[in-house]
């Protein structure tokens, strides 16, 4: 089968658009085209029309539907953050610590030789938990604020996308949970429909199941302790490496769980859905808190880029520094996470500076 | 030279509302018109960008059609309009080619 750009790029635009909008772009780009202009340049026109009908702050009220603008308006606001997330999460999965000092005393294996070959002294024993440095004496543990600012800054940044990043995902599986108890109602659905239905839910207990399976219920996971002078200095999950790969770091599980639910969501809301005033209330509300939860998650993320760019290599006095595996894709992560903000932002303005009349007109739906 | 994006923008929305103040036309002679009258090609997503925007701005409005080339026409506001850019931008190629003195 032929793949035709300009039939793609007028798929892109936002439904309103399209019932509005189709025929006639298409009867007129099949006119230019006989003519002899490229397709593909006509089609990237409208592809780059697409983004501008998808990012545009007000959607013109063509369809006489209420209904329809709310939809817009929450998907627009909700959908980006559901995209961004999984990479935001991935590029701040893997965290490890490292320190001048930790490396010069070797490895901390559990071993029974511990704490052999090296004489325990108060450097000897250090380990690195929480990102701090504990140095281990015949008396107990020291703490020491080895970090240096930047390090505390992109830790703070880190605390700060987490939590936003399961707030946003909850909101976005209550949003999708409400969207579908709407969706129920309906007395005739395709297969696939009734599929899209249960997919959020579905989502949500893989999601839930995946982490207290990785958490509590594995039984394969145990922990074993080194203990100097009464005192736990080293702990570490057994597990088969590809398992432990998967399953020990949340983050990574829950972008993915993330990915899974915006991948259902799309084909949710691609969907011929059209929620009333009450049953658009909620996915309505928590969208608008999604949409302004963007900007403070770009900012959490700028804190923690910056903050790792700039904490340099470790001094020789054990100053930890932390890593992330694949922090290196953090300017792609950035520049979607501005893009989301924008988006997200706009969408909201939209909907809340809704004109006059449409107001009216909802409240006396 | 390359024009900000506020410019293009500008330049367009002024193509469109110059084209239709001629009378109703539908897209494709819009392109055509607009084409004629600056020697620059307008692509139907940059068309209906605008398209799109004034109609939301009630400057133009879409007439009834019976096939798929469905006219557009300008509205009272969108003469107005029009007549207002227009004499702005008249006074400012004025004020330009005043200040920049003769060829």
């Amino acid at each position: 089968m032929r793949i035709d750009p300009v039939r793609i790029a007028l798929a892109m635009h936002p439904r309103w658009w399209r019932r509005r909008y189709t025929d006639e772009v298409a009867t007129i780009s099949a006119d230019l085209l006989e003519e002899g202009q490229s397709r593909w340049r006509v089609a990237g026109g409208l592809a780059i029309d697409a983004l501008r009908q998808w990012t545009r702050g007000p959607v013109p009220d063509l369809t006489h539907s209420t209904a329809i603008r709310r939809q817009v308006a929450a998907s627009a606001a909700a959908l980006p953050i559901a995209l961004v997330i999984p990479l935001v999460l991935y590029t701040t999965s893997y965290q490890s610590y490292r320190s001048a000092m930790l490396r010069s005393v070797g490895p901390l294996l559990p071993s029974p030789s511990w704490p052999s070959p090296h004489a325990f002294d108060q450097r000897a024993v250090k380990m690195i938990a929480h990102g701090s440095n504990f140095t281990m004496t015949p008396t107990g543990p020291i703490v020491h604020g080895s970090m240096s600012w930047p390090t505390y800054m992109s830790g703070v940044g880190y605390f700060v996308i987490t939590v936003l990043a399961l707030v946003s995902l909850l909101g976005l599986l209550t949003v999708w949970s409400s969207m579908r108890g709407a969706l129920r109602h309906r007395s005739r659905h395709s297969r696939t429909q009734r599929f899209l239905v249960w997919s959020p839910a579905v989502a949500m207990v893989a999601i839930v199941g995946l982490y207290l399976w990785s958490n509590y219920l594995n039984q394969q996971q145990t922990r074993s302790f080194v203990t100097v002078h009464g005192h736990h200095v080293f702990t570490m999950a057994v597990l088969h490496p590809l398992l432990a790969r998967v399953v020990s770091d949340s983050n990574l599980t829950l972008g993915l769980g993330t990915l899974i639910a915006s991948v259902v969501a799309m084909a949710f809301l691609a969907s011929r859905v059209e929620l009333s005033t009450d049953e658009a209330r909620v996915p309505l509300a928590l969208s608008r808190m999604l949409g302004r939860i963007v900007p403070l998650l770009t900012v959490a993320y700028s804190l923690w880029a910056l903050g790792l760019r700039l904490q340099g290599v470790p001094s020789s006095r054990g100053q930890v520094i932390v890593s992330y595996a694949h922090s290196g894709w953090w300017p792609l992560a950035l520049v979607c996470l501005v893009y989301a903000s924008v988006v997200s932002v706009r969408a909201v303005s939209a909907e809340s500076h809704r004109p006059q009349h449409q107001v009216l007109s909802i409240t006396h739906n | 030279m390359a024009r900000s994006k506020i410019g293009r923008t500008q330049d367009a929305t002024i193509l469109v509302l110059t084209s239709l103040a001629e009378g109703p036309k539908h897209g494709y002679a819009l392109i055509k018109d607009i084409a004629a009258m600056s020697g620059e090609a307008m692509g139907p997503g940059t068309l209906y960008g605008v398209l799109v925007r004034l109609e939301e701005e009630g400057l133009v409005e879409a007439l009834e059609s019976e096939d798929r080339r469905r006219p557009y026409r300008l509205t009272g506001a969108g003469e107005v309009s029009l007549r207002e850019r227009l004499e702005t931008t008249t006074r400012v190629a004025k004020i330009g080619l005043r200040r920049l003195g003769p060829a």
